[in-house]
This record gives structure tokens, C-alpha cells and sequence, in this order.
């Protein structure tokens, strides 16, 4: 196991339910075929193979989707693979009743819950069809990135994706030995902690066991630091997943994308292949070597890499011109030109989404608004000039979400809107994007996202912020003052985007990720709770399962990991951070997190409209 | 009762006793831990005293060891698994039954107590055999009677909550005092967890009146919070619409209200539906800037309706020349003042499809007015329309009209201006790029934009300025050559008048 750990970490977590889906599949008897929650057909893919459903007698794998039929299939078993939501289970029932006669079950992803039993029940088919339970457990997006996939509209408001934590926690600990040392911070860490005690309770309590690769885990809630999701993230990773959304590893670009990298391969018939015709997700990991060096690079450090990386291989292509023996010839066409060949794939892909993310972003002032994002974190902007930007995006018709992310920085670092700004902004929001938008903005306001200042605030009144439901949060001002989370001075921020040595590089140097300064903070000076408490509202806790207190800082000699859970998602911008932070103090760091966010949907999730729409 | 028939221990041959070697075990057991376990239960039975079934060992109690069920594939388990959902809660004693009587053959093979020289006889034997059995079966007796006794009686809350906690099969029937539904509710919400909340608020829902409903909400947030996600997931609105105003969350029914009203089908419906909703939830004072905000978009859509009756039947050009891709209807306030830009900017003020009535009716201010019909305008390449909504207004504009000087947008970042005037089908006059491009107060960014939208004369003017011959040269050579532009560049950088640096 420990020899195998660094290539598949965690990996027995994965063979684990590949061994179990594979029982359900076979408990089922004679041919079948799987119909899957669309959401968890990436996440399904990476825990099995195609191949390995086909030795299981699946014929195929087809998505569930909302008021779709599904082609009518005689003698063949269907599996129904979904999260347990009433809206999936109503999509169940009325396939179930369609075709009663059929053989079926239905593959709880993690668990079943109470409400799905009682629409099976009152749809009368309760009893007449099997049920698995299969908790799947992170998935491997990265060798250091573990996701739980869940989607968005439960990790952003509901409590659902509690439960599914800790039992990933529980599931991780009891194949890999109790983690000796583990910090928690905020409200829905502190949840998921309880829920975990329970399941210690019901399921039994793991046991220490000298190979668990993980030292130290933190559970931290996403709640506690917001602006990281407001904020535009600069690394290729993060733009990435902003304009085209990776999903689970796998990216679909647009129709530009496409376009460019068939432009250029028509230019160069000879050098390139055909390009596919119909969008395909594109596989981004560190097997693809360009990738994999430009991921966490700052946006103004991709480029001149690109071309260096550009120029570099055209010395290869001219070098095989200049063999003079056949074997050296030989040899390189057979060894060396396919690798350089697939390089200049990878990069030619690169560099069209590059373009392409540059294009939208200068079309839409991205450049105006970084600069006002940064005068906000920094304390300095002049709010009324800040407003005035939003409203000429409004009228350049920009999308609505990304206003109202700028927005809800504006309002989160100033502890909300004075009310004239506040009121003029709402009414110019509705005249532009229609009166549909009344809810979002009424659920922003009261889950205190944009808010009205109230008369006895004021900008600079750092403390406990009063508003909104979520209002146990501290403050931004106050944690960006107490975390020294903006740098003082203006020269520290222009330095080395090309080769950073601070986390804030990923936010150009204006911010650096809460969370993953408070990481930082343990690993240099170990875990001060009663300063944590101060900082967090007092939702600190920390445990320790082994003789070293949990006071101490983390010990990169031991070779141990540090695990770091989101609970609520995680942002790109935050992994590379960490990925950074890893880097430079030489330790492990494992992140994993309920799901990935993209903001624009988070900020959906946040105003209860669905993703769909 | 079929329970009660299979356990008649009067009738020795109708009892497990006879089933012997059936193939009872699960895969996942080992013996030992077996044995282990099916001593601790014979020891439950010889203390006489009941104590909860072994919580960690949730066995299953394989359906093939009963030949009155049939084998049923739901019956599977495996660690967290499949709990065999929907069938009446297995009886504890059931529970530890293939572990009894394992536990019986060994001590009747292997007894323990007797030293190996005083072996009994095999007749004694048998006698000795048979009185244990006789007083285990006793034991058994009287525990089977007491477990009976205590079917319907509820079982402790923990419990109860635990089973629920894990997925495993339980009944909530027979906690009917009001009391003991809030002991089970206040034990679920400890545990944390949003489904077992849930899966006790549905159950006291059901079996209490409304008003006691209604106030076991008020009074524990978690659980209304998640019955009111459960019943947004279920779609039953009135009943959701109730809890809001009973929990006095007036505006979060107000919004559930709205949204209902907003999928209506057509606008017509919509706006049937949005005046009920104005009437019915909008009157908390909070929302009073929500209710502005419904009452002037149906104001609008009333205005829209007019204009769109007049429109249908304009065959004049510019409908044909700009033909509508969308109806008017329903569309939001700006674009309704873009409709009324592109269609009737000409139209005499106080007519009702004018830009000025539209703005009135919007409560729109004059920065969107401007920015809006420049766009419209624009498409429409109507420039002297264009500079004349650019400058302000009244006689200040005029004289600034007439004199000629720079043109200020006060209104539109000078950028994005020049981005909407170039948008589309748009070909500005080089003249009128040039006084707005020379009303920036930077040479830099005066030049900036110049470059980028080749306003030659600014870019020589800058330049000269800014005496950055070098940049000229650069500029001139993207020039295409023998244009006018091109020739200007040049003579600029021939003229020796010039000072460069």
C-alpha cells in the first residue's frame, strides 16, 4: 500500500466501491443496463471503466434525465444510479410505472433518505424493486484533488451534504487508520463533525494504524470565506473552469475553441490531424504535459510559457530534418516524434482556449473590474465609482451573475451597500435583466450576500457583522485585518507572477485565500485555538488521537500528509494556493472537498435558481 | 401472527430446533466472531434480564432459514448496505437465532465442565443434554413472552433514532403521546442530521393536528427549515405557502408566490397571476420596494401591449430594414426603451411608444436613456443623432453644438463608448471619433484609443505631443498604403516643422 500510495492515493477508497458496484451489478442477474443521474456519469467514470461495466453484463449506460424516454428494451435488468433527491425519484417512479414488468433496482448514491422512501411509497413501488445503498466515496480528480461531487444546490444551502462528508471521512479512516491530529472551523464543520461522531457510534470507531497518510486533517466550512469565490482567480486552471467549466477533470471547450484549433490545423494540413468535428471533453491532468506546467500558472505567466514551449518544439521538428543516419532517423520517428507530436496537440489546444479566454475577458472589461476588486479587498475604493462600473456592465448587457458577484464583493467587504446605492442598483438590475430577477436579489439580501448597510455600521466598523442569517460569519474587513489577508504596501503585489512565492499570486497578489492562510498559519506556527476562536466566532474545534498535542505545528520530516477538507466546495484558485503553499514548505497537501465550484453557479445555488435554467 | 406460529415452543416439532445445518450463515460471518456473539446472547438469556439486540453485529437474519418466505433477492447486505427496507423490524431475538444454535451443538459435543476421567456415560449424557435444553428452553420461553409483551410498546428514543440514522427499518407508530414525538424530534435534531429530522417531522405531521404542527415548527428551526426544503422539492405549494406565514416568513412566500406567478404559460396569465400575488403576499411593508418594481413591470407590459397593436400593422421601412426578431411583450424596461429607440425616436414626445415616455414610465434615468439609444442609434447610423444625445442637453448642448468643440460623454466611460459606436453594422464619421476621442484629458489614453480605432489625426496629434516618433512610425506602417490616412502619417513624419525628441 505505501508503495503504491503515491501514484493512486486513496486509492483503495475507489477499489472499494468499484468492488462494490460490481457486487450490486452481478446481484442482479442477467444482462442489464445502467440509467445514471447525468451528474454522476463523470464521477461514475472514475471509479469504473467502461470496460469494466461491459465484463458485468451492462450493455450500456444511459443518462436520466428530466421527461425523457428511454428506448424500450425487452429482457434487459435496469439499474437506476442517482443521488437521492425527490426530483430524480419522481423521474424513477414514472419510469418504473411505465414498465412494471421490467426488472429493476435502483443504486442509492450514498444513501437513501426519507423523503425519496416516501415518494417510492406513495408511487406504489415501494417492494416491487431493489435497493442498493453505494457511498461513493472522493473521487480522484487529481493525484492531490478529491472531490465528492456533489452538486452544488445541496453543498451551497442545504444540510444534505453533511451526512455524505462525514461518512467520507469515516469511510477514508477506517480503510487508511484514525487521523491523528484534526482541526475543524465554522458552523457546518462543526456539523459534519457531530454527524461523524454519530457514525463512530453506529458503525464503529476506526482504529490508528501506523501507514494512514494523513497527519493532519482540517475540516474547514466554505462559508468562512466567500471573497475567494467574488474574487476573479488568475491561474489557467481557474479561467478555465470559469468561461467553460471542468467537470470532474474533463473540460468541454466552446464552439470558438474548436474553430481556432481547426484553423490551424488547416493551415497546417500536414502537421496536424484532422480536428473532431463535434465538441469532445477534453481529458486536462498531468498527463498532459502542458497542461500540467501551465495549470496554477498566473494568466500573465501562461503565454510567454506557451511560446517558449512553442519554440522549443520547433527545434525538435528541426532537429529531425538534420539526421544524416537512417537509424538516428528511425529512431527518433519511432520514439521521439509521436511525443513531440502530441505535445504540439496538447499545446495547439492550449493555446486556442488561451485565446479564447482572453477574447471574452477583454470583451467584457475584465481588466477595470480586476482593478476594483482589488481597490475593494484593499480597503481604498470609492463606492460610488465601484457602483458606476456595475451599472455600465449592466448596460453593456454582461451576464447578470458575474455582476452580482462584483456586486456582492462590493457589499461583503464594506459591510453592505449605503442605501442609495443599494436601491439604485436594484432598480437598474431589474429594468436591465427583467423582473425574474426579483427572487435571486431578495435571497442575496437575506442570506447577507448583498446587503443594506444598516444606519449603525459603517464601512470601517470592523467586528461582528449584524445582517443576514449567515450573519455568525465574521466579517470580511475584520478577517482581512486580523489574517493580514491584503498586503500593506502596493510593491509587494507586482512581484513574480512567473515564479510566486506568495498565495495571493493567484489573485495577482490583492488577497490571500482565508483558508488557506489559516492552513499556513498551523503548518509555521502550529494550531493556536483560542486565537482561531477569536478569529471564527469561537467554531473552532481540534481533536488529537495520538500522543502529539494538537498544538504542535505539522513535521514535514514524518512524510505525511495534510489533509484539507472544504465542506461547501472549493475554488481553483484556492487549489492552487495550496498546491503553492505545499510547494514551497516542502509538504504533502491533499485536498479534498464536497465539489468543486464554479462561481457563477455557486452564486445560483446561493439565489435558489436552478443551474438549468 | 405468523411469528407467533413459527416460535410455538410447545410443539417441539415445530420450533428452530429442527433445523438443524440449514444454510443460515451469511458469507461475511467467521465462526468465531459467531460464537463469540452467540455466547453473549446465551449469557442475555441465562441473565434474564433484556437487553438491546447486539448493535454490532447486524447479522442478517437470512430469509432462506424460513421456509414459509421464498427467497427474496431484496434481502441483500453488505457493511453500510441494504437493509431489507420495508418489512416489519426483525424481533431482537431473531436477531441472535443461528448463533444459538451453533452455540448448542457445541456445548452438547463438547462440555466443558467435565473432567476427562469422569467422562459420562453416553445415557447420561443424553439425560444431561436433555435437562440443559429443557432449561434453556424455558429461558427461551419466558424471553420470547416478554419480548411478545413488548412488540407494541414503544422502544427507546435513541434507538429508534439510531435505526433511523442508519437507514434501517423502523416504526415511529408507536410514539403517540405529544410528548413523545418532541422527545423523538428534539433526539433527532441532536443527531445533526437533515434526514432523520425529516423522517420524524413527517411522521408527527401526519398524526397531530395542524395548530400543534404549525407550532412544533415555530418552535424548533432545523425542523421547519427542513420541511420547508422538502416540500419546495415536492412541489406542494399551498401547504408551503402556509408554513412561510405561519413561521411569519412572509417575504420568502411573497417570492414563492412570484415565481409561481412567473411560469405562467403566456404574458396574459402572468399578469393575471402577478396582480393576485401584488394583492395576496406583497403587503409586507419590507417588500414595499418589491412591489414598485411588479407594479411598474405591469405598467409596462400594459404600454407594451399598445404599442405592439400599433406596430403589427407599420409596414413603414424601418421595420423592414430592422425587422423584429422577438416580440415586444414582456421584454424588461431596457429593452423596451431600445424598442422605442430603434422604432419611434422620431416620434413627437408625448406620444406614448416615444423614448421619453418610456423613460417616464420605467422610472429610468437619463444615463440609460443615453447609453441605450446610442446603441440604437447607432445601429440605425444616425450620427448627428448620435452627438446630439451625447451632449447635454438644454442650451449649454446647443451652443457646444454649434461652436464645434469637443463632445463629452458624461455618461459612458469613453472606452466603452467607442466599443458601442463600432458595434455591428456601425461606421462612424472619423470626424466625430475625433472630437470625442480628443475630449479625453491624457495624451495616453487619448492615444490608446486612437491606435486601436485608427482616429489618424488624433494619433498624429498625440504623438507630436507626446513626441513618440517612433510610435507614429509603428502606427503609419499598419496603415494600408495610399489611403488618405496613410499619406497624412507620412506628411506628419516628414514634416521638419516637427519637433521630434
Amino acid at each position: 500500500m505505501a508503495s503504491n500510495y503515491d501514484d493512486h492515493p486513496l486509492g483503495l477508497l475507489s477499489e472499494l466501491a468499484r468492488r462494490e458496484l460490481v457486487h450490486f451489478l452481478e446481484s442482479v442477474p442477467g444482462r442489464k443496463e445502467l440509467v445514471v443521474d447525468s451528474s454522476l456519469l463523470r464521477p461514475l467514470d472514475r471509479v469504473a471503466s467502461m470496460s469494466l461495466l461491459k465484463e458485468h453484463e451492462v450493455l450500456g449506460v444511459l443518462p436520466l434525465r428530466k421527461n425523457a424516454t428511454l428506448p424500450n428494451t425487452s429482457d434487459v435488468s435496469r439499474l437506476y444510479l442517482t443521488r437521492a433527491c425527490v426530483a430524480m425519484t419522481k423521474e424513477i417512479c414514472r419510469l418504473i410505472r411505465s414498465d412494471p414488468e421490467k426488472n429493476k433496482a435502483i443504486i442509492w448514491v450514498d444513501r437513501q433518505l426519507a423523503a425519496c422512501s416516501r415518494e417510492l411509497e406513495l408511487q406504489g413501488v415501494l417492494g416491487t424493486v431493489i435497493e442498493f445503498e453505494w457511498a461513493l466515496p472522493f473521487v480522484p480528480v487529481e493525484s492531490d484533488l478529491f472531490s465528492l461531487e456533489i452538486p452544488i444546490e445541496v453543498t451551497a444551502t442545504r444540510t444534505g451534504d453533511l451526512w455524505s462528508a462525514a461518512n467520507a471521512i469515516w469511510q477514508f479512516q477506517s480503510l487508511y487508520g484514525q487521523i491523528p491530529t484534526i482541526y475543524g472551523i465554522g458552523t457546518r464543520a462543526d456539523k459534519a463533525w457531530k454527524i461523524l461522531k454519530r457514525l463512530y457510534q453506529e458503525k464503529g470507531e476506526p482504529r490508528a494504524s501506523p501507514d494512514q497518510p494523513v497527519s493532519h486533517l482540517f475540516v474547514v466550512d466554505r462559508s468562512i470565506d466567500r471573497a475567494s469565490i467574488y474574487l476573479t482567480a488568475l491561474t489557467y486552471e481557474s479561467l478555465l473552469h470559469d468561461h467553460f467549466g471542468i467537470s470532474c477533470g474533463k473540460v468541454t471547450f466552446g464552439a470558438d475553441v474548436e474553430a481556432k484549433t481547426q484553423n490551424r490545423s488547416k493551415e497546417k494540413p500536414a502537421e496536424a490531424p484532422e480536428a473532431p468535428k463535434k465538441p469532445r471533453p477534453v481529458l486536462l491532468d498531468n498527463n498532459d504535459a502542458v497542461f500540467s506546467a501551465v495549470r496554477n500558472n498566473h494568466m500573465s505567466a501562461v503565454f510567454p510559457f506557451l511560446s517558449a514551449k512553442a519554440k522549443e518544439l520547433r527545434g525538435f521538428y528541426d532537429q529531425g530534418a538534420n539526421f544524416d543516419k537512417v537509424s538516428a532517423m528511425k529512431d527518433y520517428i519511432s520514439n521521439e516524434l509521436k511525443q513531440y507530436k502530441q505535445q504540439h496537440r496538447q499545446l495547439e489546444v492550449h493555446i486556442a482556449a488561451c485565446e479564447v479566454v482572453l477574447e471574452r475577458t477583454a470583451a467584457e472589461g475584465t481588466s477595470s473590474r480586476i482593478e476594483l476588486e482589488h481597490a475593494l479587498i484593499a480597503g481604498v475604493a470609492d463606492l460610488a465609482q465601484v457602483m458606476d462600473y456595475a451599472e455600465n456592465c449592466i448596460l453593456m448587457d454582461n451576464s447578470p451573475w458575474q455582476v452580482l458577484l462584483f456586486v456582492c464583493l462590493a457589499s461583503v467587504t464594506n459591510n453592505g451597500l449605503p442605501p442609495k446605492l443599494f436601491n439604485s442598483f436594484k432598480d437598474q438590475f431589474i429594468a436591465a435583466y427583467g423582473i425574474d430577477y426579483i427572487p435571486p436579489l431578495h435571497f442575496l439580501a437575506e442570506r447577507g450576500l448583498i446587503t443594506l448597510r444598516s444606519p449603525l455600521q459603517t464601512a470601517n466598523n470592523f467586528g461582528q457583522s449584524l445582517a443576514g442569517g449567515h450573519g455568525s460569519n465574521a466579517s470580511l474587513p475584520f478577517l482581512i485585518k486580523r489574517l493580514s489577508l491584503a498586503p500593506s504596501s502596493g510593491d509587494e503585489r507586482k512581484t513574480g507572477f512567473q515564479n510566486p512565492q506568495k498565495m495571493s499570486y493567484v489573485f495577482s497578489g490583492a488577497y490571500t485565500p482565508a483558508i488557506c492562510q489559516v492552513v499556513a498559519d498551523v503548518m509555521m506556527h502550529g494550531f493556536n485555538i483560542n486565537e482561531l476562536k477569536k478569529t471564527f466566532n469561537g467554531q473552532v474545534f481540534a481533536e488529537e488521537n495520538s500522543c502529539v498535542p494538537a498544538e504542535r505545528k505539522p513535521d514535514n520530516r514524518m512524510r505525511k500528509a495534510i489533509m484539507v477538507f472544504f465542506c461547501g466546495g472549493v475554488t481553483y484558485g484556492e487549489v492552487a494556493a495550496l498546491r503553492l503553499l505545499a510547494h514551497l514548505n516542502s509538504f504533502r497537501i491533499l485536498i479534498a472537498t464536497t465539489n468543486i465550484i464554479r462561481r457563477e453557479d455557486y452564486l445560483k445555488a446561493m439565489c435558489n435558481v436552478s443551474l438549468t435554467e | 401472527m405468523a411469528y407467533h406460529n413459527r416460535f410455538n415452543f410447545d410443539d417441539p416439532q415445530d420450533s428452530y430446533w429442527n433445523e438443524n445445518g440449514s444454510a443460515a450463515s451469511s458469507i461475511f460471518d467467521d465462526i468465531r466472531s459467531k460464537q463469540e456473539s452467540a455466547r453473549v446472547a446465551l449469557d442475555d438469556l441465562f441473565a434474564e434480564t433484556p437487553r438491546p439486540a447486539q448493535v454490532n453485529t447486524p447479522k442478517p437474519t437470512t430469509s432462506t432459514a424460513r421456509p414459509q418466505q421464498p427467497p427474496d433477492p431484496n434481502r441483500y447486505q453488505h457493511g453500510s448496505g441494504y437493509q431489507g427496507r420495508g418489512e416489519r423490524p426483525t424481533p431482537k431475538f431473531m436477531l441472535n437465532e443461528p448463533e444459538l444454535r451453533k452455540d448448542v451443538s457445541n456445548v452438547s459435543i463438547a462440555p466443558s465442565e467435565c473432567s476427562f476421567s469422569s467422562l459420562p456415560s453416553e445415557s447420561q449424557q443424553l439425560d444431561l443434554d436433555f435437562s440443559r435444553l429443557r432449561a434453556e428452553h424455558r429461558k427461551l420461553q419466558r424471553h420470547c413472552e416478554a419480548l411478545r409483551a413488548d412488540r407494541f410498546r414503544p422502544p427507546d428514543i435513541s434507538e429508534t433514532i439510531g435505526r433511523l440514522f442508519k437507514n434501517e427499518p423502523v416504526s415511529l407508530d408507536l410514539y403517540k403521546s405529544k410528548k413523545d414525538k418532541l422527545a423523538l424530534l428534539d433526539a433527532a435534531i441532536s443527531f445533526v442530521d437533515g434526514n432523520v429530522i425529516l423522517a420524524v417531522v413527517i411522521y408527527i405531521q401526519r398524526t397531530v393536528s395542524e395548530a400543534i404542527f404549525r407550532e412544533v415548527l415555530l418552535e424548533r428551526p432545523e425542523a421547519a427549515e427542513e420541511y420547508v426544503q422538502y416540500l419546495k422539492d415536492w412541489g406542494t405549494t399551498e401547504e408551503l405557502t402556509n408554513v412561510f406565514n405561519v413561521m411569519g416568513r412572509t417575504a420568502d412566500a411573497a417570492m414563492y408566490d412570484f415565481k409561481l406567478a412567473m411560469g405562467a404559460k403566456t404574458v396574459h396569465q402572468r399578469m393575471a397571476q402577478l396582480k393576485k400575488a401584488l394583492v395576496a403576499s406583497f403587503l409586507d411593508p419590507r417588500l414595499s420596494a418589491e412591489q414598485t418594481q411588479i407594479h411598474r413591470y405591469i405598467n409596462i407590459v400594459d404600454r407594451q401591449q399598445q404599442i405592439e397593436v400599433a406596430d403589427s400593422t407599420d409596414r413603414s421601412k424601418k421595420f423592414t430594414d430592422f425587422p423584429r426578431h422577438a416580440p415586444l411583450l414582456g421584454q424588461p424596461a431596457i429593452h423596451t426603451l431600445y424598442y422605442a429607440c430603434l422604432y419611434h425616436y422620431d416620434s413627437p414626445p408625448t406620444s406614448p411608444d416615444s423614448p421619453q415616455q418610456i423613460q417616464d414610465l420605467c422610472g429610468l434615468n437619463e444615463k440609460q436613456l443615453v447609453w441605450v439609444s446610442v446603441g440604437a442609434l447607432v445601429k440605425q447610423n444616425r450620427w448627428p443623432d448620435v452627438e446630439r444625445s451625447l451632449s447635454p442637453r438644454g442650451l449649454i448642448g446647443a451652443i457646444t453644438r454649434s461652436t464645434g468643440a469637443n463632445l463629452k460623454s458624461n455618461y459612458i466611460p469613453m472606452d466603452q463608448l467607442m466599443r458601442l459606436i463600432h458595434a455591428e453594422s456601425g461606421q462612424p464619421p472619423k470626424d466625430l471619433i475625433c472630437r470625442l476621442l480628443r475630449s479625453l484629458p491624457t495624451p495616453e489614453e487619448r492615444l490608446m484609443l486612437a491606435e486601436k480605432y485608427m482616429a489618424t489625426e488624433v494619433v498624429i496629434e498625440c504623438t507630436q505631443q507626446m513626441k513618440e516618433r517612433q510610435r507614429l512610425e509603428v502606427y503609419t506602417n499598419k496603415l494600408p498604403p495610399h489611403s488618405s490616412d496613410h499619406y497624412k502619417a507620412l506628411a506628419a513624419l516628414n514634416n521638419s516643422g516637427a519637433k521630434w525628441k
